[in-house]
Order: structure tokens, then sequence, then C-alpha cells
């Protein structure tokens, strides 16, 4: 009963900050136009060939900002990991801290188009949350779909 | 906690998955740094290098700010011990920052650490964009 509790507990707060996390902002950068950016370089096979001058540099700028979400995403698993092999990880406190910050903060390892694929899919079945900022998504369209592994 | 975070450091140094490295990064930023942060009369090579610059660091500041307000959070709701989210709070995390002074943080960095220029700038965010905008992780 009180490890369901607990459990209970846990998914209610990951669903807290992701929801804080989601409302942190529009900005320069939201999904609308990262999609824009983006579909049209995997409409064309994730290749800049036959582009025109605009559409290589809206599949430079996809490819670059989306490099850095998922790089950053890894380093944090790879971070996660050591700092847990340390012994960082003790276990105490009523909730499992890793676990916390793996769900909201990290990802395992993802090739850049399929990191676009699956940005770009989730921007297609959330059009209303095209306004909000596309890195406030990373739990979503990232995380969820490459999750960071985290050592036994 | 100040030896956890400078050994944690010292094994990202060596991280490099990362494609994109301080030295790949520093030759897409400079020239637009040079220009007076304007297109133009930069070629379009040097504007599609630009274009890398700015949209890789936005990337990282942005996931930085992201992860900055998921660990207020989690402070605020009193969940996890503060000395460990100041484990994460200074390596992967980071204010508001604009980009521009981010770019000449960056390049200031790599012009002063030319040994480093083989490995991922992710592994000095830190340097370079949370120890100028840090994030605040209240006691």
């Amino acid at each position: 009963m009180k490890r369901i509790f607990k459990l209970y507990i846990f998914k209610l707060t990951i669903l807290s900050l992701t929801m804080i996390f989601i409302s942190f902002g529009a900005s320069a950068y939201p999904i609308k136009k990262m999609y824009q950016y983006c579909k049209p370089y995997q409409n064309n096979g994730f290749q800049v060939k036959s582009m025109d001058a605009k559409g290589k540099i809206n599949a430079l700028t996809c490819v670059s900002y989306m490099t850095a979400i998922k790089d950053l995403g890894f380093y944090n698993c790879t971070l996660l990991n050591q700092a847990k092999g340390m012994g960082a990880d003790d276990q105490t406190g009523p909730f499992d801290t890793f676990e916390m910050v793996k769900q909201t903060m990290a990802s395992g390892k993802a090739g850049i188009n399929a990191v676009i694929a699956s940005f770009n899919k989730f921007a297609e079945n959330n059009p209303d949350k095209w306004v909000y900022k596309s890195a406030s998504y990373f739990k979503e369209f990232l995380s969820d779909v490459f999750p960071c592994k985290l050592d036994k | 906690m100040k030896l956890l975070i400078t050994t944690l450091t010292m094994i990202f140094i060596s991280f490099s998955t990362s494609a994109v490295t301080v030295g790949d990064l520093y030759k897409y930023c400079k020239p637009y740094q040079n220009n007076g942060f304007e297109f133009n009369n930069l070629g379009t090579v040097q504007i599609q290098n630009a274009l890398g610059c700015m949209f890789y660091l936005r990337g990282m500041i942005d996931r930085g700010r992201g992860n900055c307000i998921v660990l207020e959070e989690m402070n605020k709701m009193n969940v996890i011990d503060t000395n460990k989210l100041k484990v994460f709070s200074n390596l992967t995390a980071n204010d508001k920052a604009p980009l521009n002074p981010i770019i000449t943080s960056f390049i200031n960095y790599a012009e002063n650490n030319t040994h480093q220029w083989k490995y991922s700038p992710l592994s000095y965010a830190q340097d370079f964009i949370s120890k100028k905008f840090p994030c605040k992780i209240k006691e």
C-alpha cells in the first residue's frame, strides 16, 4: 500500500514537473517554426541536395538545434550513470532521485534523423502546442522515445 | 560535494560522443562574431556556419534553462536533497541567457583553451554558459 502511494506521488510529481516545464513559455523558436524547418528536410529523405537555399538554411537550423538538444540529453544520461557509479545515488529520501531526474532531463543515445522524425511526429499530433518552445517537450519526443538507461 | 562535482567534470572533459567539437563550433561562430553578429558581407558558407553556431548554442541554452526550471521546481517541492540538485545544476543547467553574449563567452573560452578543441562543447557548458548565467537553486 505504501509502495503504491509512493509510486502515485512519484508519477504526480513527474506530471507536475512536466506541466511546469511546458509552461515555461512561448519563445522565438516555438514548435510551429521548428516544424516548418524540420519537416521539409524529413520529406526530402534527410538530404539537402535538391533543396533551395532557404530550404537548406532551414534544414541546417533544424539539425543544429536538435543535435544540441539530443546531445545534452545523452550527456545528462551519461552524467547520471557516472554519478550513480560513484555512489551519489544513495537512495535516501522518499523518492528515487535519479529516476526522477532521468525522466525529466536525460535521454538515451539517438540518431539525429530519428530525433527529427520523432519531433515532427509529435508536432503533427499536437498542433495545440505549436506556440510553445520546442525544448519544452524534450520528454515527449526524446526521453520517452529514446529513454536513458540507468545502470543497475 | 565539490570533489564530486570536480570528478564528474573531469569525467566529462573526455566525453566526446557528439560529432561537434569545440574547434568546429569555434570555426562556425568566430566569423559571425567578427562581423558584429550580422549576416551582411558574410559568404554563403559563413552564413550557414553562423546558423549552425547560433542554433547549436541556442539548443544548449534552451535545454539548460529547461533543466534549471525542473531543478528549481524539485527544490520547491522539497522532494530531493538540495545538495544533490546542486550537483546536477552545476553541470547541466543555466538561467535564461541571450544568444550573442553566449557566443562571445564560448569564443573566449575556446581561444583560452585551445587544448580542448577536439572535445565536445557540451563538456564545457558549465564554463561558458552556466558560470555566466547560473541556475540558482535556493537553500
